[in-house]
């Protein structure tokens, strides 16, 4: 049982429709994220991408439909045993502008991880910190960061809290070329370590090299899905799953879309 | 013990933020004693206000200040979606609420440590006796007070007008702690051993609505504060 195990192997959409002020969002999504993959969401802009997101991070409700967690239903889950294990970061960085980055993260390590000590949380914040390559400017309020030393520091603390699984919306944003390597790698070592992790990102050259599957969201519903073997996924792929449904899309396996909601891994 | 130390981590936060930034304390502060001043400027030439007239300013003055920090403070949390981060992390909800609760009440105490001097220099307030039942009515109606005004400031998430829905939906709720705070207030300056004793009974009367008050936050600040 995965719930008591803690271990998340497994997030399945259910015919999930999404309605806002009586605009269709998303319209019946069926699809199963796995542990240990790395999920490439892709779209235009209002196709739906975000709202999946917040869904499968449990910061909105489906309006119909539903979400499981290695086949248990969401709702019938512990709120706190499912924030404990899944993180979203979303368009904002939700940091606090007049803390430093230091205090920041040691903030929410604390607030993720109460039972553990002070100066753990505080190596681990530290290390944190310099691989993100933010020391030299750990004791700054982080209203004096650029938008891409923000960036850095949420992910930092994404990752600071080991979450099974990692969401994440246009995490590119603002990043430096530097930048943009040091998050894929870290991206490619959580899915390894067996992160279930999904992106959103129009950026597709750093993603693509990283990425087990995609899916394609349209007008709200999934139009297309993909699977790669490891490390093969490359850009012009993922631009053709993209493409207009015309365009050929080359080398590119189609994916069963209905998974087994109550299956495990 | 975990719950304490969530409480105590969201709370160190809040106090360090404020204690960088002094935007609540002081904009809430300054409000405050303007409202004083106009209604000093109301009575100017004329003979002192009763003290009737007195308990309402100072409950008038503490209510209108409050609200405006209580506001901006869930507002502030809004602006960087950090309130969505308290609200996705591990803890307790109710943790949340009973830090807020606390910051929310600290705001007002020390905003109620600037407005009731500044009563005493602009009209003359005096204490002829039952000074700590003025305090304890300070400190419970300001509770009671922040216990409402921290169940809802969570919950309106990011609602259109917010910002207008909050007093419209806190000051009803809390007015019986309002009244009950201004017929006690007026019962101790008052200062007969009748007023003292009807002070007294409004005393246990907020008791009990911060009581309740606390137990129903408690309650409902998880299922408030879930997403749709």
């Amino acid at each position: 049982m995965t719930h008591d195990e803690g271990v998340i192997r497994q997030v399945a959409l259910s015919d999930v429709f999404k309605d806002y002020d009586g605009k269709r969002a998303l319209s019946a999504v069926t699809h199963t994220f796995c542990a240990g993959q790395l999920t490439a969401l892709i779209g235009d802009n209002g196709a739906g991408k975000s709202t999946l997101l917040s869904i499968l991070g449990l910061q909105a409700r489906p309006s119909r439909g539903r979400v499981f967690f290695d086949g248990q239903d969401a709702d019938t889950l512990d709120g706190k045993w499912l924030r404990e294990r899944v993180f979203v970061l979303g368009h904002q960085t939700r940091l606090y502008a007049d803390l430093s980055a230091r205090e920041n993260l040691l903030f929410f390590a604390r607030l993720h991880f109460p039972h553990e000590r002070r100066q753990t949380l505080s190596e681990q914040t530290e290390a944190w910190l310099c691989r993100v390559g933010l020391s030299q400017a750990s004791d700054r309020p982080c209203r004096t960061f650029s938008r891409g030393m923000l960036q850095r520091l949420a992910l930092a603390r994404a990752l600071l809290v080991k979450p099974q699984v990692l969401l994440l919306d246009e995490p590119y944003t603002g990043l430096d070329p530097k930048g943009v390597a040091d998050l894929s790698a870290l991206l490619v070592k959580a899915r390894d370590e067996g992160v279930l992790v999904v992106v959103i990102s129009h950026d597709f050259a750093p993603l693509a090299p990283c990425v087990d599957a995609a899916v394609l969201l349209r007008k709200g519903r999934v139009e297309k899905t993909a699977a790669f073997s490891r490390g093969t996924c490359r850009v012009e792929q993922l631009a053709a799953l993209y493409a207009p449904s015309s365009v050929a899309v080359p080398a590119v396996a189609a994916v069963p879309q209905t998974p087994d909601v109550g299956g495990r891994a | 013990m975990f719950f304490l130390r969530q409480v105590g981590f969201l709370l160190w936060k809040d106090v360090l933020i404020e204690w960088r930034a002094r935007e609540l304390l002081l904009s809430t502060i300054l409000f405050s004693v303007i409202v004083v001043l106009l209604f000093s400027f109301a009575f100017l030439g004329g003979a002192l206000p009763t003290v009737e007239v007195l308990s309402g300013v100072l409950w008038v003055a503490v209510s209108l200040s409050g609200m405006l920090g209580i506001s901006r403070s869930f507002e502030k949390e809004r602006e960087a979606d950090t309130l969505r981060a308290l609200l996705s992390a591990p803890i307790d909800r109710a943790a949340l609420y009973v830090a807020k609760l606390i910051a929310i009440t600290l705001l007002m105490w020390l905003t109620s440590a600037v407005v009731v001097p500044a009563l005493c220099l602009l009209f003359g307030l005096r204490f002829p006796a039952g000074g700590a039942w003025f305090v304890a009515l300070l400190a419970l109606g300001t509770t009671g007070f922040a216990a409402v005004a921290a169940l809802f400031g969570a919950s309106l998430g990011r609602a259109r007008a917010r910002e207008v829905l909050l007093p419209l939906l806190v000051y009803p709720l809390v007015l019986p702690a309002l009244l009950a705070s201004a017929r006690g207030t007026y019962g101790v300056l008052y200062g007969t051993p009748e007023s003292l004793a009807d002070a007294v009974r409004w005393v246990k009367f907020l008791v009990v609505f911060d009581s309740l008050a606390i137990v129903l936050g408690l309650w409902l600040f998880e299922p408030l504060t879930t997403q749709d």
